[in-house]
This record gives C-alpha cells, sequence and structure tokens, in this order.
C-alpha cells in the first residue's frame, strides 16, 4: 500500500515535470542560457592564461633534454593514437567474429526452439519423409 | 586487410552473441505463441543438399513435425530454406513463407543474421496468426 502510494507520488512528480509549459520552457531558456554564458566566460579565462603569467617574475626552467623532448613530442601522440585505435577496435574484439557476407563462416550451428524427436541424431534413420513433412510445404531464397 | 582474416579463421565458436541468442529465442517463443504452430531455426554450415537436409530435419522432429515450421539458414551457401508441416502450411502457405524468405534473405545480404531471422519469424507469425480456436489440437 505505501509503495503504491509513493510509486503514484513518482508518477505525478514525473508528469508534472514533463508537461511542456510556459514555465518549463521558461525554465529551459533560463537554463540553456546559463550554460552558454559559463561556458563562453570559462573557455576565454582558459584561453587567456598564458597572458596572465606575464607580470610573473621567477626562473623560466632549464632547457628540456633530449629524451624529455622526444617522449613529450613523440611518445605522448603515439600513445594517445594507439589508445584511440583500441577502443575503436574495442566492440569487435568483445562481441566476437560476425558474419560477413561472402567470408567462409565456421561459427559452430545454433538450434533455437525446444529440441524435438531425435534431433539430428535422428536423422540417418530416417528412409522416407513421414506425411507431416512430405505433405507440407515451405519456400526458400538466396543472397 | 590482415585483420579480416584473423577474424575469418576465427576457430568453431558461438555464432551469436548472448543478446542476440536472447532475442532469438524470444522471437521464437512469440511466434510460437501467438500461432500455436512450433518454430525451429538452425543456423549452421551444411554439407550437400540445403533443401533435403532441412526436410529430413523436420522430419526428424518428429511428433512436432506437423505443427512446426523449421527455418534454415546456411551462411556459408547464404541459403534459407523454410519448410511447414502438413498442418502447419495450412496456415502458414508457401507464399506467406516466401515472402519471409525474401526478407530474411535481404538482412543476411547486408550481414545483418539476428535481425533477419527476428524479422522472418515476426512476419510468419503476423501471415499464421489467427483467432484462436479452442480444443484445436484435441485428438476427439
Amino acid at each position: 500500500m505505501k509503495s503504491a502510494g509513493a510509486s503514484s507520488v513518482t508518477v505525478t512528480l514525473v508528469i508534472a515535470t514533463t508537461r511542456p509549459g510556459v514555465m518549463g520552457l521558461m525554465v529551459r531558456l533560463a537554463a540553456l542560457t546559463a550554460t552558454i554564458c559559463t561556458t563562453v566566460v570559462a573557455s576565454a579565462v582558459v584561453a587567456a592564461a598564458p597572458a596572465m603569467a606575464i607580470g610573473e617574475r621567477g626562473t623560466p626552467g632549464d632547457k628540456l633534454s633530449t629524451l624529455t623532448t622526444v617522449a613529450l613530442f613523440v611518445g605522448v601522440p603515439v600513445a594517445a593514437a594507439a589508445l584511440i585505435a583500441f577502443l575503436v577496435f574495442l566492440p569487435s574484439m568483445v562481441s566476437g567474429p560476425r558474419y560477413r557476407p561472402g567470408r567462409p563462416w565456421s561459427a559452430a550451428a545454433s538450434w533455437f526452439g525446444e529440441s524435438e524427436g531425435a534431433g539430428e541424431a535422428g536423422m540417418p534413420e530416417l528412409t522416407a519423409l513421414p506425411d507431416a513433412t512430405a505433405q507440407g510445404g515451405g519456400a526458400s531464397a538466396r543472397w | 586487410m590482415p585483420l579480416h582474416r584473423a577474424v575469418a579463421q576465427v576457430p568453431a565458436g558461438s555464432a551469436f552473441t548472448f543478446r542476440q541468442s536472447e532475442n532469438i529465442r524470444r522471437a521464437v517463443a512469440t511466434a510460437g505463441a501467438e500461432t500455436g504452430l512450433r518454430f525451429f531455426v538452425y543456423v549452421g554450415q551444411i554439407e550437400g543438399d540445403v533443401r533435403s537436409y532441412a526436410r529430413r530435419r523436420h522430419a526428424a522432429l518428429g511428433s512436432a513435425a506437423q505443427y512446426g515450421v523449421l527455418i534454415v539458414v546456411d551462411p556459408d551457401a547464404r541459403l534459407v530454406e523454410i519448410v511447414t508441416g502438413q498442418t502447419a502450411c495450412r496456415r502458414l502457405d508457401d507464399r506467406a513463407a516466401g515472402l519471409a524468405s525474401l526478407s530474411m534473405a535481404t538482412s543476411f545480404a547486408g550481414g545483418d543474421l539476428t535481425g533477419g531471422i527476428v524479422n522472418g519469424l515476426r512476419m510468419m507469425a503476423q501471415a499464421a496468426a489467427r483467432p484462436p480456436v479452442l480444443h484445436e489440437h484435441d485428438d476427439n
């Protein structure tokens, strides 16, 4: 009883929040405006970060060693490319072999539906087709 | 190219993921419940004549053959066969079976085995669906 009441409250809440109306439209518009403003200001601040360092004092740091330079400008891009390639191939690695028309098919046979009668094992014993099959029909198609 | 070769050489494993098998199993059960017929699906390589294999496999269903509809898909030979039993073919005539097999072949040609089987089952269930007849399967 209690849970039924709670679920009905949830349902009305959902209906109330999803009902399209002037209030909902205004709220959505306000949220959109706030998001756009925040994004514009934040990206400007982030882009201007080096400019803010102009007046700073301190040691500028040593020259990069050859090893660090190579690691930074070759190692990082290669690692990023490898990561992206791995993520691209991950779905096909997980899902296993996929059927591609025209390519050889090597997967094990699959049977769907209850296993009825003798199944594949009983096929060699069939000398003639019973009426149930012989009087039946069917169709076929190629691709 | 080498990647595709590696995929093709994968030794015998299941052709379908768990979710795909689940979809087909559900489609088989739904089609059976909607029509009162018994649907069976076989997907695999077949040596020799596919049509004769399908008919013998249908006969091997035993008592279920009368109301049985067997769909045999050979992805290697690129052939789909539908065999309907003596009673089943009155409800699912050859024209409806042919239409379903064509629709399935179209999906298979696009590489979608699961979608083709599920859609074909749905089409056949729709063609064979009718108001339920009480005591239809009783002996007397």
